[in-house]
């Protein structure tokens, strides 16, 4: 079971990722900690900043690091233009895929 | 593994990968500010330095540069051959993005690539699958492409090489598509002659089109078996032989 919500993770942490970001910036810790309030479990160091990683590569998230007064400096991440843009068109088709299981899932076909 | 030797060893392959010495120092700053934060030992939230790495830096084309100044190639070898071709292509730089329809292996390499890579096949079937992703994901290696009950993992060489994973030198793009090894050929032979001959039965008359596809199938099916059995023959005697 883990390892199917690990896959269904997968497929979607990137637009959950973009997703944290609309309200504004937030950095690696912080949106770590929102998706696990969000019950969407834990998810490891390991796992995101790969993805942040991407994200910037591909221009829907620019990362700005800065340094603290106390502590180490962090790695702070905001939408781009085209990351709100897909973020918009990805969630829909995701919202559309999660209505097609659903509807195959519930009893006798149809959604409740 | 202290937190210092785990981000030195980040660091190290990192640098081996081509990241600028700046990005390398921010990355560290800011991973080491996550761990302070979550309290996790670096092995448990990040896993192994040097697969992390592999995830992290050094595999994208750089940033800012036009994905049509990448070269592409795109070819395919037997399985006999296929291991040994990708060895020999990943150390000129070629990284296979994917396995199209037809079995290939699609390729591209940046204009400013600095990485070679390594490649290995696993069996991952239906059971396999999960068992053969857990083992070799936290060691770096990605799934580049699935063929039949075959997927194929890449790795940058820097992963486990350090420098001396850097790309040396860059050939041409190769003009051949289609490598094949001996016993490749007489399996490709022997498949020809009987569809050339099903192919030659339909057409004068005593095999229908139905018959012709028929044996294509089945001359493909053997042909697959045939090859795949002998595979997996070389691959115990291997085994045993390294074993002893």
């Amino acid at each position: 079971m883990a390892d199917r919500r690990s896959s269904w993770l997968k497929g979607v942490l990137d637009l959950l990722v973009l997703s944290r970001l609309t309200d504004g910036e937030s950095y690696g810790y912080e949106i770590a900690k929102a998706l696990a309030e969000a019950g969407l479990g834990e998810i490891k160091g390991g796992t995101l900043y790969p993805v942040l990683n991407r994200l910037e590569e591909a221009g829907l998230v620019e990362a700005e690091f800065r340094a603290a007064e106390r502590g180490p400096g962090r790695r702070y991440y905001r939408l781009t233009g085209p990351g709100r843009e897909l973020l918009a068109a990805e969630s829909d088709a995701w919202l559309d895929f999660h209505h097609a299981v659903r509807t195959m899932l519930s009893p006798g076909g149809t959604t409740p | 593994m202290t937190t210092d030797t785990y981000f030195s060893e980040l660091s190290g392959a990192l640098r081996a990968a081509g990241v600028p010495d700046e990005q390398i120092a921010a990355t560290v700053e800011d991973l080491r500010g996550h761990l302070a934060e979550t309290g996790a030992a670096p092995e448990e939230e990040f896993g192994p330095a040097a697969g992390f790495a592999a995830r992290l830096g050094g595999l994208a084309p750089v940033p800012g540069e036009p994905d049509g100044r990448a070269e592409s190639w795109t070819w395919t070898a037997d399985l006999f051959n296929d291991r040994r071709m990708l060895t020999l292509h990943g150390d000129q730089g070629w990284e296979v993005e994917s396995l199209d329809s037809l079995g290939r292996f699609v390729c591209r390499r940046s204009t400013t690539a600095t990485l070679r890579w390594e490649y290995r096949r696993e069996v991952i079937g239906a059971r396999r699958r999960a068992k053969v992703l857990a083992e070799l994901e936290p060691e770096g290696w990605e799934l580049c492409g699935e063929w039949l009950v075959y997927g194929y993992f890449k790795r940058p060489r820097a992963a486990t090489a350090g420098p001396a994973g850097a790309l040396e030198g860059r050939p041409d793009a190769p003009h051949r598509w289609l490598f094949l090894s001996r016993r490749g050929k007489v399996a490709l032979a022997v498949w020809l002659v009987l569809v050339g001959g099903a192919a030659a039965a339909c057409f004068i008359g005593t095999l229908g089109m139905g018959g012709l596809a028929i044996t294509i199938a089945l001359a493909s099916m053997f042909s697959a078996l045939f090859t795949s059995h002998l595979e997996t023959t070389k691959g115990r005697v291997d085994q045993r032989r390294s074993g002893s």
